[in-house]
């Protein structure tokens, strides 16, 4: 008999990936959003909200998490945005490793902003780190106001909650006071902000949380190198001003 | 990476070809359910060096560490919340992690 300490952390590998991606993505100081939420929350319909405005200034690339299908790629291909749609077959969430796959797909020197629509799932999302820099939390009004309660590790880890399909409230027995109460139990700074994606109330906040995170990310651009010179010399301007150099 | 690969990495390492006994910690904050993993473990292990271990998952207790009073106390009912001051600035330390703590190995 003979006993081994290891203290093998299941996610090392999944957190060690992630850490890596985020440096990528500072050293090219493209801005990530991870979007997560329950299946049917709206995340492709805030996104068709939010686009037509981000596009005019920002080059926006999108990855799609699906279990199975392009139908929400789809739906985003009319705008001019870079889309790579990820279907993780019987997975319920993004882990890192599929992550770092689907970025080959990307010109990471030609995008301001890489937007992660996460497989619609409110459990085990939370628990994988994919290296970006926000983490976005979807909840529909007509999910029910006791969700934070019942999923707490998401909404704790969440940066901002967006509260979707307002327009509904009416219609709902949805108790705001009690969602937030909820929501302030398990995360104080997070802002909530309330929206309906289809009707367009209140996008412009979402529009400005990511123009916000895309500006603060240009900003840090320059912080730090890879240790390799070639590779900063212009991202001085914001949004239009990269060159391809390589 | 998951228990099997770690677990025979770490027999293979010490050079054992044989494990008694597997330990994994689950934290009451990770959404690991230690019944699943339980079940999930008894078809992992066939065919591994730990095909005749026994499996033993201990439930880790979500801790938190405050940033207004700097003390630590048990997360209660899932709420971000100090147990001593009542602050909501608070960060899980130990708990939301699952992991493979050690092993009984035949040397």
């Amino acid at each position: 008999m003979h006993y081994v300490e290891l203290e093998k952390d299941l996610l090392q590998q999944n957190d060690k990936l992630a850490e890596n991606i985020k440096m990528n993505m500072d050293d090219h100081g493209v801005y990530v959003l991870n979007i997560m939420s329950a299946p049917g929350s709206g995340k492709t319909s805030l996104l068709e909200a939010v686009l037509p405005e981000l596009t005019k200034k920002y080059k926006i690339g999108i990855i799609e998490g699906d279990m199975q299908g392009t139908a929400d790629a789809d739906r985003l291909s009319k705008f001019p945005v870079k889309i790579y749609q990820v279907n993780t077959h019987s997975i319920c969430h993004l882990e890192a490793a599929m992550l770092e796959r689907a970025l080959v797909n990307f010109d990471l020197h030609d995008i301001d902003c890489l937007i992660i629509e996460n497989v619609g799932n409110m459990v085990c999302p939370a628990d994988f780190y994919l290296g970006e820099d926000n983490v976005m939390m979807l909840v529909s009004i007509t999910e029910g106001h006791d969700k934070p309660h019942k999923y707490p590790v998401m909404f704790s880890k969440a940066d901002v909650i967006v509260l979707n399909k307002m327009d509904l409230v009416g219609a709902t027995n949805f108790k705001k006071e009690i969602f937030q109460e909820q929501v302030r139990a398990l995360n104080m700074g997070a802002e909530i902000m309330e929206v309906s994606a289809t009707e367009g109330t209140n996008i412009g906040n979402v529009v400005h949380f990511i123009e916000h995170g895309i500006q603060h990310k240009k900003g840090h651009a320059h912080d730090h190198g890879d240790g390799q010179g070639h590779n900063h010399t212009h991202k001085h301007s914001h949004g239009h001003g990269h060159h391809h150099h390589d | 990476m998951n228990v099997r690969e770690i677990v025979e990495d770490a027999a293979k390492n010490n050079g054992s070809s044989k494990v008694n006994e597997v330990n994994i910690v689950v934290g009451s904050f990770s959404s690991v359910v230690a019944d699943a993993l339980d079940f999930a473990m008894e078809i992992a292990k066939k065919g591994s060096v730990f095909e005749n271990a026994k499996i033993n998952i201990r439930t880790e207790k979500a801790m938190l560490n405050c940033s207004e009073c700097g003390k630590d106390s048990e997360m209660e009912d899932y709420l971000m919340r100090c147990g001593h001051c009542g602050s909501g600035a608070v960060r899980v330390i130990t708990g939301d992690r699952m992991y493979v703590e050690s092993i009984d190995i035949e040397k």
